[in-house]
């Protein structure tokens, strides 16, 4: 399984098979759509540092490895459950992906 | 004879007028001017060879440049028929509108200007514009004065400026919400423009120009030829009520249509910058646009920074700026 990061531009990450179910289901508690965006969140919380948030209850850091990729791709929903039980809010993403994230049905 | 030599250079020096800094910004709604005395807004529309009846004052001129007919500037002359100069380019309505907001205070002066555009190639024209003597009579006064400097900016850095003590360390998306256009900014930590570009299709005119689709507002508004002024919704945006409409309706009207706005806001943001929106530290919100968003979507002000009097921003920013320099 390949998943493209969209929080870093130059990240494309490829997993195992394992890892994927586990990201798949991570997504099903996180309502995300896509990997990249799950991805995405998790790298915002915890930084680059994609070792130390997928490392322990989550991923197993052996499992995967860092290519270069050109890819991008779009912001994640708001208060969305991390990992870790707490939810992240706007307050945890940068002003612009809070912005495209605002609702301004009337 | 040294005392009075003295004497006679320091009696110069009182009575010589000084060099003056101004910052001027043609906008295609309004002209825009910052000095030492303060701001002046004059709404960017005139009317050739007014009436008697014609009540000017400093935000609606009564200006004669060099021996032409007297142009009426303002608000109260773009309620009514007027030459927009939205139709025209800046660089052709420069010297003309600079004129326009010469103060009493100017005459006998040299003034260095600060000039912004949107346009990175338009600014040497936008110098060549400006430069040169004035003869002007304005409300009355004769002014002389002679451009003798023209520092041409980019349109948004003066924004940039004035949020400055606001900003989080690290880059910046500035947008400045103008008229006819939007300029998108993306500025360094150095405060140098990297990328981005200017945007007609986040112009205010579109949503003026939608709320001129609207049922209810072209049924109230429009004269017998079916056309709607656009000045004059432009102008109602930022006042309670428009002609008949009631309060309450027309503040629905420009929340629905500001929303409609938003959300195209949003999605051009989405397919064209989405990358850059997932690193930039700081979001700017400025121009006049910013000014009526904000007050009709109070919560853009979780995400957006936007400056004290954003209508202004950027003419006020440009000649601090300027000023921090010296």
């Amino acid at each position: 399984m390949s998943v493209r990061c969209p929080m870093s531009k130059t990240l494309q990450i490829t997993v195992t098979d394992e890892v994927a179910q586990q990201i798949k289901a991570l997504m099903a508690i996180t309502g995300h759509e896509r990997p990249g965006a799950l991805i995405n969140v998790l790298v915002r919380r915890y930084g680059q540092d994609l070792a130390r948030c997928i490392s322990g209850d989550v991923l197993p850091t052996q499992d995967m490895r860092v290519q270069p990729s050109p890819v991008v791709s779009l912001p994640t929903p708001v208060n969305v459950p991390s990992p870790h039980g707490d939810v992240l809010s706007t307050q945890d993403m940068t002003p612009g992906t809070a912005f495209l994230a605002m609702d301004f049905e009337t | 004879m040294t005392l009075t030599a003295q004497s006679i250079n320091l009696s110069t020096l009182a009575n010589a007028k000084h060099t003056r800094l101004v910052s001027f910004e043609n906008s295609n709604s309004f002209l825009k001017r910052h000095d030492s005395e303060g701001s002046l807004v004059i709404a960017a529309g005139h009317r050739e060879n007014p009436s008697v009846h014609a009540h000017s004052d400093d935000e609606n001129p009564i200006v004669i440049l060099e021996g032409q007919r007297p142009r009426w500037y303002g608000a109260r002359v773009c309620q009514g028929d007027h030459v927009s100069n939205s139709h025209r380019s800046k660089i052709e309505t420069a010297r003309e509108s600079f004129a326009a907001c010469l103060r009493p205070s100017d005459d006998g002066r040299d003034l260095i200007v600060i000039a912004s555009h949107w346009d990175k190639p338009a600014l040497e024209a936008l110098k060549v514009a400006l430069q040169g003597q004035y003869k002007v009579i304005r409300n009355g006064t004769k002014i002389q004065c002679a451009v003798t400097q023209v520092i041409p900016t980019m349109e948004g850095l003066g924004s940039f400026h004035s949020a400055k003590n606001q900003l989080k360390d690290g880059s910046t998306l500035l947008i400045e919400l103008g008229y006819g256009t939007a300029e998108i900014w993306f500025i360094d930590e150095s405060g140098q423009i990297v990328d981005g570009a200017p945007v007609t299709r986040l112009g205010v005119i579109n949503l003026v120009k939608a709320i001129a689709d609207d049922p209810t507002v072209r049924g109230l508004t429009q004269d017998n030829s079916g056309t709607v002024n656009l000045s004059a919704i432009s102008q109602a945006l930022q006042q309670d009520t428009l002609g008949k409409i009631s309060v309450a309706n027309w503040q629905a009207i420009k929340t629905k249509y500001a929303s409609e706005f938003l959300k195209d806001f949003q999605g051009y943001l989405r397919t064209q910058h989405a990358n850059h929106l997932q690193s930039v530290s700081n979001l700017v919100l400025t121009g006049g646009g910013a000014a009526l968003l904000s007050s009709l979507h109070p919560k853009l002000s979780q995400v957006f920074i936007v400056p004290h009097h954003p209508q202004t921003a950027s003419v006020r920013g440009a000649y601090e700026r300027q000023m921090s320099n010296v």
